[in-house]
């Protein structure tokens, strides 16, 4: 009795192991006899498009494998091209049906087939695919959605701005760093779209339209994302709104910036200084120097980075924090010092600059402090 | 002694087929997910992220550990990496000496001043140096340590949100840190860390694929299958960072990071992603290879024992009342059971005291099924790497397979006993002092 269970459950386990090895050849043979196939028709496949653009001769697919491997050639050669043979392969792609095709695959594919869809009718830069990505802009998967704005944009149409922005609602970062790539190539054609969101999204496509209203540098945000800074409840928006004026600019960006070292989140604080430092605006050193001894790290290394960009009156609060009272503050100043004057001996006449000795002993303080330990401090040039 | 040997053959025969059906459930559910056609693969759209300035900044963290021609040649890989902002963080604690000269020359490599975090307890930095031409590169001198100490060192220095741990002697394929970061970029708030698979020679990858550690294993455990791994800076200091004690650490860290983050009831993820592939850049030999696993086994077998408190609680959630025990059975068990299993079934047939019907049902059981298994995970994934990696052909994979379930395998149970009981013996790695007490705001 015993021996009959025991063999029944060996062979049901072997048995399962066996079909399961056959079902994994099974797929795995499925992929590799397509690229196998994909393979074979790629020189046949290469030459017709190549007849197609060059020689204007149209294809003659003989098999469905041979005709998409054609389509996602043509495609890959659209990307590259402008022009009267973009316009040729265009022009194939809708008489020959693909554009149709992929039209239907958008509306009734499974999830992924529809993102393939909406990704490859996008790149065709045909007109004939505008309504099928538009009504695709709606589709519950985010993936198809972006793919479906990003279509629109590379066709041009005026939807696209809208729809790209409209992405930005709760992206992930993929999405965002997909639909940024446009909005920022968009420049300030996407700027009106971007500052409604930023006005009145919800809290993460505000930070998100902040961060790439940055990207773009356009001075028309400067207003918007300074209320954003000043009366955001999130942490993120503000942060993203600090780090955005830095790009855009402008007097008021600098008030705000100076306003904001003063944020009782630490990220606000560090962006601010970061964006301080990126405009060069010399009337910061003082707020810089003030904010300098922060219990924060990331704040400290700022301060010190945007204080050195500040030219002489930068360095010289520098010079002043080495000796601050604040230990962490006066050690950042003095590697932000350093670092700087060895830039400018590189790159130019060398600082005026002339030190005192350094204002904590050299060796390894992380016995000290309980928040940082510091390197030796080399000798100073 | 018929029936000490009865004995002894049941209860490795019984191990065999729990731990064979687990693997089975756990395959059955990778072949599901891998059903769906390939022509609808996607464009991953890594040309964007390579440069979009959204792709999160990563430091790569290395320990100078191997020759100094060795980390040349690492270093002058990861110049050309092509990901957009990043960070290569070399540390080196002088013991290989002609290695910090060597760079020095190569790059005419300068001290940066500067204070450095310290947020988890690690080897003292004695001066950090970059060139100049390359500021993304800090090669981080610091006093003689243990591996784990010297990792713990990099992160410290390390400035970026996401850090990738290299093995010295690895080279990333085109696009795998793009792959390995991508995750950290779809759930920016769940992924806690990812890795990726070692992709040549044929050996390590059908390691890497049909390996125990791998797809058979959630993701929950399927870290330590990794040559290279990514993970969030924040988790590693909220953890302490590498313990001492194991032979790399990396079990026992990842071990730290599930139960810490279980513990606080944060939804998380860990990924594999077999298109991230690491080559190593010379192949290994037997010897280094049995080597390996005795490393890996000893750092598992520390993890286990650090982390016996979560073993079988349902505090830990699947993690706790699944992985764990599963983990000491595969790991921890595994090695003496199927060792004693096959001595003494191979006994028991030489003398004639166990019948020829058991000794077959018993090697269907302890080989055919390991074998389909292995071979099966070959054949479902080495068609999909093709296109990410320069990886070899599947002929030679599936024999390298085989001959690992076949041979190796049996070998390295021999060789994994004396660093299990090593690793039983000296107990769980030491607690530091950082994870204790966090440190207020190194933020």
């Amino acid at each position: 009795m015993t021996g009959t269970a025991l063999l029944v459950v060996v062979l049901l386990v072997v048995g399962l192991a066996v079909a399961l090895l056959t079902l994994a050849a099974l797929i795995g043979r499925r992929t590799v006899r397509g690229r196998t196939r994909e393979r074979a028709l790629e020189p046949r496949c290469r030459r017709q498009a190549e007849d197609l653009v060059f020689e204007r001769l149209v294809p003659h697919p003989r098999t469905a494998a041979e005709r998409r491997l054609l389509r996602d050639m043509l495609l890959h050669h659209l990307a590259l091209l402008r022009g009267p043979e973009a316009d040729v392969i265009v022009r194939y792609l809708e008489e020959a049906g693909h554009i149709d095709e992929l039209a239907e695959q958008l509306r009734t594919g499974s999830a992924d087939r529809r993102a393939a869809a909406a990704d490859r009718l996008g790149r065709s830069r045909s007109s004939q695919a505008v309504a099928a990505l538009s009504a695709a802009l709606t589709d519950e998967r985010e993936d198809v959605r972006v793919f479906a704005a990003r279509g629109l944009a590379h066709i041009g149409d005026e939807a696209a701005i809208g729809a790209l922005a409209a992405a930005l609602t709760a992206p992930t970062r993929w999405a965002l760093a997909m639909v940024a790539d446009d909005l920022v190539r968009l420049g300030g054609a996407a700027v009106p779209a971007l500052l409604g969101i930023a006005r009145r999204g919800d809290p993460r496509s505000r930070a998100a339209a902040a961060r790439v209203l940055g990207e773009i540098g356009d001075g028309r945000a400067t207003d918007v994302l300074i209320d954003l800074l000043r009366c955001a409840d999130e942490v993120d928006s503000r942060t993203q709104a600090a780090a955005a004026l830095g790009k855009t600019g402008g007097e008021s960006a600098a008030d705000a910036l100076r306003h904001a070292l003063r944020d009782p989140a630490w990220e606000v604080r560090a962006q601010a200084a970061k964006a301080l430092g990126r405009l060069g605006d010399r009337r910061s050193v003082r707020a810089l120097e003030h904010a300098m001894p922060d219990p924060n790290w990331w704040v400290r290394v700022n301060c010190g980075e945007a204080l050195a960009r500040l030219g002489e009156p930068g360095l010289t609060a520098l010079r002043r924090l080495t000796h601050s009272n604040d230990r962490y503050a006066a050690d950042q100043a003095w590697a932000a010092l350093t670092i700087a004057q060895r830039q400018h001996a590189r790159g130019g006449p060398p600082a005026q600059t002339t030190h005192a000795r350094p204002p904590h002993p050299v060796g390894d303080t992380a016995a000290l402090s309980p928040r940082t330990s510091a390197t030796p401090r080399p000798a100073l040039p | 002694m018929t029936t000490l040997l009865h004995i002894l053959a049941w209860i490795a025969l019984v191990y065999f087929l729990t731990v064979d059906a687990a693997y089975l459930a756990m395959a059955a559910r990778t072949l599901w997910k891998a059903r769906h056609d390939p022509e609808d693969v996607l464009y991953d759209g890594y040309d964007v992220l390579y440069r979009s300035p959204f792709t999160p900044p990563v430091s790569v963290l290395a320990v100078a550990d191997r020759p100094a021609s060795e980390m040349l040649a690492l270093i002058r890989d990861l110049r050309v990496l092509d990901y957009g902002e990043y960070e290569v963080v070399l540390v080196d604690d002088g013991s290989f000496p002609e290695t910090f000269p060597a760079l020095y020359a190569e790059s005419g490599l300068g001290a940066v001043p500067g204070p450095v975090r310290r947020q988890v307890s690690g080897a003292a930095v004695t001066g950090i140096y970059s060139p100049p031409s390359w500021p993304g590169l800090k090669v981080v001198r610091t006093e003689s340590g243990e591996r784990t100490a010297l990792l713990n060192a990099g992160v410290n220095v390390a400035r970026y949100p996401i850090v990738c741990v290299l093995a010295s002697d690895a080279v990333l394929e085109k696009g795998s840190l793009l792959r390995l970061v991508r995750p950290f970029m779809d759930h920016p708030a769940e992924t806690a860390a990812t890795a990726g698979v070692i992709g040549a020679p044929a050996e390590d990858l059908a390691a890497s694929l049909a390996g125990d550690a791998f797809w058979y294993r959630p993701a929950e455990l399927s870290l330590l299958a990794g040559a290279c791994w990514t993970v969030r800076r924040d988790m590693v200091v909220e953890v302490g960072g590498w313990r001492p004690g194991a032979a790399d650490g990396h079990a026992d860290l990842v071990f730290r990071l599930h139960r810490s983050l279980r513990w606080s009831r944060r939804p998380y993820r860990v990924e594999l992603v077999d298109e991230a592939v690491v080559a190593r850049r010379e192949p290994g030999d037997l010897r280094s290879s049995l080597r390996r696993d005795g490393r890996r086994e000893r750092d598992i077998v520390a993890a286990l024992t650090g982390a016996r408190s979560s073993t079988g609680n349902p505090r830990y959630g699947v993690f706790g009342l699944v992985w764990l025990p599963f983990s000491w059975l595969a790991d921890v068990v595994g090695p003496f059971v199927e060792t004693v299993g096959y001595v003494a079934v191979v006994a028991g047939a030489v003398t004639g005291l166990i019948e020829p019907s058991f000794l077959v049902l018993f090697l269907l059981a302890a080989l055919g099924c390991r074998l389909a298994l292995a071979l099966a995970a070959i054949a479902l994934r080495q068609p999909r790497l093709e296109s990410a990696a320069s990886a070899p052909p599947l002929g030679p994979m599936l024999g390298a397979a085989a001959v690992r379930e076949l041979g190796y395998r049996q070998l390295a149970n021999l060789w994994r006993l004396r660093p299990a009981v090593a690793a039983l013996g000296a107990g769980p790695p030491r607690p530091r002092r950082a994870e204790q007490r966090p440190r207020p705001g190194a933020g």
